[in-house]
């Protein structure tokens, strides 16, 4: 059968494009490698522990916020249950050399107060950096509800788009402010929700991250799990189709050189009008003959630079220490034995960020793993999914690493595990060292490396957040030359879960109108 | 460099980046109709003007402005002479 629109990649924004398009009317097949749709974001259970993998928190899910509206718009979100994380206490972030202990909670109005509380003297300027926040999302397309969406928004025909993105970094903004010292960090932290410095991050960027955490921070009952649940439950309901386990080899064109098919590694040749694929831009580019594309543009896509690489420590507490558990890999999946698992509710619903001492890069992946950037995550999703099997709520732990070059040998060798065996261990003792409470009974379940989001995540390059964003890096648009053939997925437009949903609109905007999609939105939200 | 050279380069680093024919490159050329280029290659245009001459283009009016390959040569002599002025 020939579809309207194929997707390839069910990842978030290959997900929210198909829901999208089958929403307007078409007709939508979703091709992917991976056995399960959106591997990262769905997380993964061990004796009865929920591990997060991708999604952690999000911001902007607030009744009639940015993200609640998404959903909404998505039809997803009457599969959803909303958990907040800690009002008071969402975000604590540490510098134990310094002594900077501070804890973020809920909405502007608190934050700011307990910004203006520990900084008076910087009080002017922190309403000024909050103000210019609010003054440049309010420009990004699909974000507020300003005026239509217009394409040069989307940087697709230069001017206000290349002004948009690539005026300002954030460092320069804070520069202007003279915002420095503590409060320089605490409001550089969330840099890690997007993966680029300070000084390379285009200010509206980080603007459309920040904004949607600094009014809210939530969860999911059952976590990212739920999230992908959701997604595929509606995806069914509108007659996707849904191919796991096919992994695109080739796009074909048709005589008319323009896009007619893909063909997968399994012989399995689905045909279809048009195409929107999500897939790392570079792993697009060598589906297609090289002739398709000039070579100005191919080489663009080649030089995009990549988010920083992880490794990512997910930990457990039993009841009793010393067991036969020790650290665990993938392959073990499924056969390891039930054991009886303590809560984290003392942490749940938090986040800590640990900082490296003062004059060190803060996603230097070259630390010693005692010094680098620590990412602790409660996400809490204790409690059940869907079907109301009990899970604990395990910690997920997150710092910067060095790359893995594509084609790396993936198998385990024994040098491969012993090393992740000794960085679970050195990340446990040093989360102990930081959060003594947690101590008695903390156990690490498994490590995953930059090899672990190739594999698994079909991260490139192993990074976690794929192509970075930043001034002076032009990402690919949606529309390419190439006649029905349009990218989506967080390089095109934002990362996170709020930046692969925008770029879905923006895509199925392109083929649609973007009237139609914002009559849409506007529909969602009542106005 | 002087206007002549900063021309050549520029004409060089189009035919060489967007595949052109060097006989199209004349002045008069218009972008869109005669040398085949699309609002898609105005964000790899201002790639290739940066990496080649050194310089930063951002919301210019004078980008919208553009329609023949001569106003390219203009205006990024405008920029060079801004950013030589500026430093």
């Amino acid at each position: 059968m020939k579809y309207d629109y194929l997707i390839i990649g069910a990842g978030i924004s290959g997900l929210s494009s198909a829901l999208l398009l089958a929403r307007f009317g078409f007709k939508v097949a979703v091709v992917e490698q991976a056995p399960r749709p959106a591997p990262l974001v769905e997380g993964f259970v061990r004796n009865n522990v929920y591990f997060e993998t991708g999604f952690h928190y999000a911001g902007g899910l607030e009744d009639g916020g940015v993200l609640d509206l998404n959903l909404r718009l998505l039809g997803i979100s009457d599969h959803l249950q909303k958990v907040p994380f800690d009002l008071k206490v969402y975000d604590t972030v540490v510098q134990p050399e310094s002594g900077l202990n501070f804890s973020f909670p809920q909405g502007y109005a608190a934050l700011g107060d307990a910004l203006r509380e520990h900084f008076p003297t910087q009080r002017q300027a922190l309403s000024e950096y909050f103000e210019r926040i609010q003054q440049i999302t309010r420009k990004l397309p699909y974000y507020c509800f300003p005026e239509p969406v217009k394409p040069e928004d989307l940087g697709e025909s230069s001017a206000s788009g290349l002004s948009l993105l690539h005026e300002y970094n954030l460092a320069q903004v804070l520069d202007e402010l003279a915002i420095g010292g503590e409060l320089r960090t605490l409001l550089q932290i969330h840099c890690l929700l997007h993966g680029s410095l300070p000084s390379e991050v285009p200010f509206a960027i980080h603007a459309g991250v920040v904004d949607g955490y600094y009014r809210s921070a939530h969860t999911f009952k059952g976590g990212g799990r739920a999230l992908v649940t959701a997604l595929v439950t509606v995806l069914k309901q509108c007659g996707v189709d849904l191919f796991c386990r096919h992994r695109v080899e080739e796009i074909e064109l048709s005589a008319a050189g323009a896009f007619a098919g893909v063909r997968c590694t399994n012989g399995v040749k689905l045909q279809a009008s048009g195409c929107i694929s999500t897939l790392h831009p570079q792993a697009m580019l060598k589906l297609l003959p090289a002739s398709v594309f000039r070579p100005v543009y191919r080489r663009r896509l080649a030089a995009l630079k990549e988010s920083p690489g992880a490794e990512i420590v997910f930990l457990r507490r039993e009841r009793k220490r010393g067991s036969t558990l020790g650290v665990r890999c993938e392959r073990q999946r499924g056969i390891t034995p039930r054991v009886d698992s303590l809560p984290v509710h003392n942490f749940q619903g938090r986040n800590f960020f640990f900082l490296p001492g003062s004059g060190k890069a803060m996603f230097d992946p070259d630390l010693p793993l005692s010094e680098r950037l620590l990412y602790l995550n409660f996400a809490g999703s204790a409690g059940s999914d869907a079907s109301d099997n009990n899970w604990e709520g395990g910690v997920t732990a997150i710092l910067p690493a060095p790359y893995y070059e594509p084609g790396t040998e993936v198998s385990a060798t024994l040098s491969y595990a012993e090393r992740k065996a000794q960085t679970g261990e050195l990340v446990r003792k040093r989360i102990i060292e930081l959060l003594p409470e947690l101590g008695p009974g903390l156990e690490v379940e498994c490590v995953a490396t930059g090899k672990t989001l190739q594999r698994i995540n079909a991260s490139a390059h192993g990074s976690l957040y794929g192509v970075k964003h930043m001034v002076g890096q032009f990402n690919p648009s949606a529309k390419t030359r190439l006649p029905g053939l349009f990218l989506a997925g967080q390089a095109t437009a934002a990362p996170g879960l709020l930046g692969a949903i925008t770029s879905a609109l923006i895509t199925v905007g392109g083929i649609v109108g973007h009237d139609r999609v914002e009559a849409l939105r506007r529909d969602t939200a009542g106005l | 460099m002087t206007d002549t050279e900063i021309i050549s380069l520029v004409n060089d680093s189009l035919v060489e980046e967007f595949e052109l024919e060097i006989s199209t490159m004349v002045s008069e050329a218009e972008i869109f109709a005669d040398l085949g280029l699309d609002s898609l290659d105005i964000v790899d245009m201002v790639v290739v003007l940066e990496g080649a001459l050194g310089i930063k283009i951002r919301d210019d009016a004078g980008l919208r402005e553009i329609h023949t390959l001569g106003d390219i040569h203009q205006f990024v002599l405008q920029k060079k002479r801004e950013t030589e002025a500026a430093s």
